[in-house]
């Protein structure tokens, strides 16, 4: 239930709260209306103002009991809770339909709780779960059918985010019944990007890099010709983590490179295999042992978590890393504390050879939203899925915006986290730049919504007043941005993980030995085992049950084309 | 006669026993009907009267999984180190202590030694890698001057075991040492008087006094601690270990774990949850009768 989405979006409202405020400092006045928000009681919705649809009003109303998760950063406005809310008010005023809360828990605990709560017999009507848990709770006989009541219910806008990727619906449907609506979001923002140091590049004199040769060659220069000029021989090339792969400092995108896609199930001759045991990752891991050999990467990355290349990032002492679009929200502003100048630039995964290199991505549903079996209103769900995405899709009328998600007078107060109905668009980062581009290069920011607007005078404010914090906007929404490579990737330069069911038997019981083999294996390879040991390995990888779990996924692909 | 009249007079403290009687029955024994998990799939709702019965496959499970005799091997190496070194640690800091004469110093230490026991092992991971760290590490920086290493505690997977026994050690002595402390001052001083004027030396003071007086403690505790030979400690492995030393560092709770994260085992978690139990309680038993054998020692 802890959406990456989520966490990005409250990553970049934090950082735009620090720009905003240093562009009020500035002596701009901000643009839009800024009424003060009314101290102490609730104030009154404005509901009859927003031109909003709904599909169902319920007289007398229904009573819908749920759960919630919640994580540290949850705010709310003077009087409100988890419990009474724009959101709960929406629902009981418009919809007629009563939302309450069993209980409330921390994201992190959601997953743990809500097993505890339903092996005890206390199963919410309406409330989210994993994969993993969809198929349990329907094996157990506790989900209701959702097949009929989606299909004569559904609204236009609903069936088009639901089915704009078409593995959503399939992930929630078991034996042709569907059983949970998915929790679209954007799977492409999984995508790793090729992240560089522009200054250093400046610095040094070099171009932007066409092909693998070139990231090589950048990694070589950034480790020895000393691109910060401080005269010691303290920076590395590529920083990497000792869980080798992830959204920050992973290398799936350097194996990408040479066409080589760990840990994912991809088609090749007519079956799905898996790339972790494919024969391209032996000359990527050629590749990465030189360079390791060479000081271009942190010698003790093998031990290093995520903090800790964080900390090698602030420090300005690297140059390279693989990661997703968002990563200029974190880690990569970090540098700017020590180094005001640093300004990383996003690139699209070079390739080893002439043809075009994919980015590697699975699938972005996190989770479903599933109905007990019994409650007498299984139709209800689909009406609350219909009032978000036919009023907040797509929406640019600031009142409305302001209302349901946020606004940008409380940056830290994001309204949609008290509700579990949160669907995403999976091309809405896309067209989200593209709007932003479109509106600079025109200088006319008036179509845009007032979240939008701010990051266009973010931009601006780099470009005109040389405010440098703000190059982390420019980095991923601004010309050229990060946002655009992923508009790349999502045509044709991405290749996506096949398998999204749920663990075959042969993985569940397998695949937590496997893994660590292939994690040590190639950590062991870069640090300097010989190459043979990768063939090793994929010989180990058959014999100790990787057969058994490539029929078993070539099986589902057949029952689920 | 009289013990009737015994138990007359024994009725109030059976009725101040009883509450945690009753507690443990509640808390301690009734949950064991919950054992049955381990041979069941279980199912959320059913619960664990309602769920498929699949007999020994949680077991079979485990065992199929490859590596799982490395792993029940490492578990097994790490812990027994741990226990080993758990005890001789503590027993040599607590006698050199004890014949420290200023009072102050002596409160210094101990305080300063136990204190690294209530730090969470989150946050020490974070301060081992950066002083063992075989670049810029103090312990290397160290290291170095007298012409060894630079060691790769962290990073190589035969010293790694070692490095958790260290660290484990420098933690936990503190805690331990205290014990020790409180079982020394149990002894008769006038043995010590007597030893002095027979001519006995120091070291012979220590051996034949100091040693057998505290033995009873050491083979308490060690004991106690043969029923932990299957934890190695999760909090600490999975926080420092990382893939180049998952051959000799993945040990049973962070396999498990890894097993949690693929699905909702409930039924494979308790099936190992059974298996370490038994194991200790075997453990413990036979430990307690070579100890009850040889040491003529009984804690029951």
């Amino acid at each position: 239930m802890n959406h990456p989405t989520e966490r990005t979006r409250m990553r970049q409202l934090v950082a735009l709260l620090l720009l905003v405020m240093m562009l009020v400092s500035c002596g701009e006045p901000a643009s839009g209306p800024t009424p003060p928000p009314a101290a102490g009681a609730v104030p009154e919705d404005s509901f009859g103002a927003l031109d909003l649809v709904t599909t169902v009003h319920y007289d007398p109303p229904i009573e819908m009991s749920s759960v919630a998760a919640v994580d540290a950063t949850i705010k709310f406005l003077d009087g409100n809770d988890i419990h009474n809310n724009v959101w709960t008010r929406a629902y009981e005023q418009l919809l007629g339909i009563k939302l309450t809360y069993q209980w409330v828990v921390d994201g992190s605990m959601y997953g743990q709780k809500l097993g505890l709560s339903v092996n005890s017999g206390d199963i919410p009507d309406m409330f989210g779960v994993s994969a993993a848990q969809l198929h349990l709770f329907h094996e157990a006989g506790l989900l209701a059918d959702l097949t009929s009541v989606y299909e004569t219910l559904a609204s236009a806008k609903t069936r088009d985010v639901l089915t704009q990727d078409p593995v959503s619906l399939k992930a929630a449907t078991i034996d042709g019944k569907l059983y949970g609506i998915p929790l679209t979001d954007a799977a492409v923002a999984s995508a790793p990007l090729l992240w560089i140091r522009q200054d250093w590049m400046d610095q040094l004199g070099i171009d932007p890099p066409t092909t693998m040769a070139d990231a090589l060659e950048i990694s070589r220069r950034f480790t020895e010709e000393d691109p910060d000029g401080n005269g010691v021989a303290d920076t590395i090339g590529l920083c990497a983590t000792k869980s080798l792969w992830g959204a920050i400092a992973g290398l799936q995108g350097f194996f990408n490179g040479y066409h080589a896609y760990p840990n994912i199930w991809y088609e090749r001759d007519g079956k799905l295999v898996y790339g972790s045991v494919q024969p391209e990752m032996r000359s990527a891991l050629e590749a990465l042992q030189k360079m390791y050999a060479q000081g271009q990467l942190d010698p003790e990355f093998g031990v290093k978590d995520i903090n800790q290349v964080t900390e090698t990032i602030a420090q300005g002492k690297c140059g390279m890393e693989f990661g997703v679009w968002w990563n200029p929200y974190h880690p990569l502003n970090q540098s700017q504390a020590n180094y005001p100048q640093a300004f990383w630039s996003a690139f699209p995964i070079p390739s080893v050879d002439g043809v075009p290199a994919k980015s590697q991505y699975g699938s972005a549903i996190g989770a479903f939203l599933v109905v007990r079996q019994g409650y007498e209103h299984p139709e209800a769900l689909i009406h609350m899925v219909n009032f978000w995405s036919d009023n907040i899709l797509g929406s640019e009328d600031d009142p409305l915006r302001n209302t349901f998600l946020g606004s940008i007078e409380t940056p830290d107060v994001v309204l949609y986290k008290y509700t579990p109905v949160v669907l995403w668009e999976p091309n809405a980062i896309i067209n989200d730049g593209n709007k932003l581009r479109d509106a600079l290069a025109s200088k006319d920011p008036s179509g845009l919504n007032l979240d939008a607007q701010w990051r266009y005078r973010i931009i601006q404010a780099y470009f005109e007043q040389g405010i440098l914090e703000a190059w982390v906007e420019v980095a991923t929404n601004g010309p050229n941005g990060a946002t655009t490579i992923l508009e790349e990737i999502a045509a044709d330069r991405g290749q996506l993980n096949r398998f999204y069911g749920v663990p075959t038997p042969a993985m569940a019981e397998k695949m937590p030995t496997l893994d660590p083999m292939q994690d040590e294996v190639i950590t062991k390879i870069i640090m300097g085992d010989p190459l043979d040991a990768f063939d090793q390995f994929v010989e180990n990888w058959y014999n100790l049950g990787g057969t058994e779990i490539v029929e078993e996924v070539n099986l589902w692909a057949e029952r689920n084309q | 006669m009289a013990s009737r009249k015994n138990l007359r007079r024994e009725i109030p403290l059976y009725v101040m026993l009883a509450p945690a009687v009753v507690l443990v029955l509640i808390y301690s024994y009734a949950p064991m009907v919950g054992i049955v998990m381990a041979f069941q799939r279980v199912l959320p709702g059913r619960g664990i009267f309602g769920s498929p019965w699949v007999g020994l496959d949680n077991f079979a499970f485990i065992l199929r999984m490859p590596n799982i005799l490395q792993v029940l091997w490492n578990t097994i190496r790490i812990a027994g180190l741990k226990a080993v070194a758990g005890v001789i640690v503590p027993v040599t800091v607590a006698l050199m202590l004890n014949n420290v004469t200023s009072q102050a110093f002596k409160r210094t230490v101990q305080t300063i030694i136990y204190l690294p026991h209530f730090l969470s092992w989150v946050i020490l991971a974070g301060i081992f890698v950066d002083i063992l760290s075989p670049s810029e590490g103090v312990v290397n920086l160290v290291l170095k001057q007298v012409g060894i290493g630079p060691i790769y505690f962290l990073g190589n997977d035969k010293i790694f075991p070692w490095t958790m026994v260290g660290t484990d050690v420098w933690k936990s002595f503190g805690f331990g040492a205290i014990v020790y402390l409180a079982a020394l001052t149990d002894i008769d001083p006038t043995l010590y008087e007597a030893a002095v004027v027979d001519g006995a030396s120091r070291r012979q003071q220590t051996r034949h006094i100091t040693l057998p007086g505290i033995s009873g403690t050491i083979i308490m505790l060690s004991t106690l601690s043969l029923g932990n030979i299957l934890n190695a400690g999760f909090d600490q492995i999975f926080n420092l270990y990382s893939p180049l030393v998952y051959r000799t560092g993945d040990i049973i709770d962070t396999l498990v774990y890894r097993i949690g994260i693929v699905n909702f085992q409930y039924g494979v978690a308790t099936a190992v949850g059974l298996f370490k139990s038994v194991v200790s309680l075997l453990l413990i038993g036979i430990a307690y009768r070579l100890a009850a054998k040889w040491a003529d020692y009984r804690i029951f």
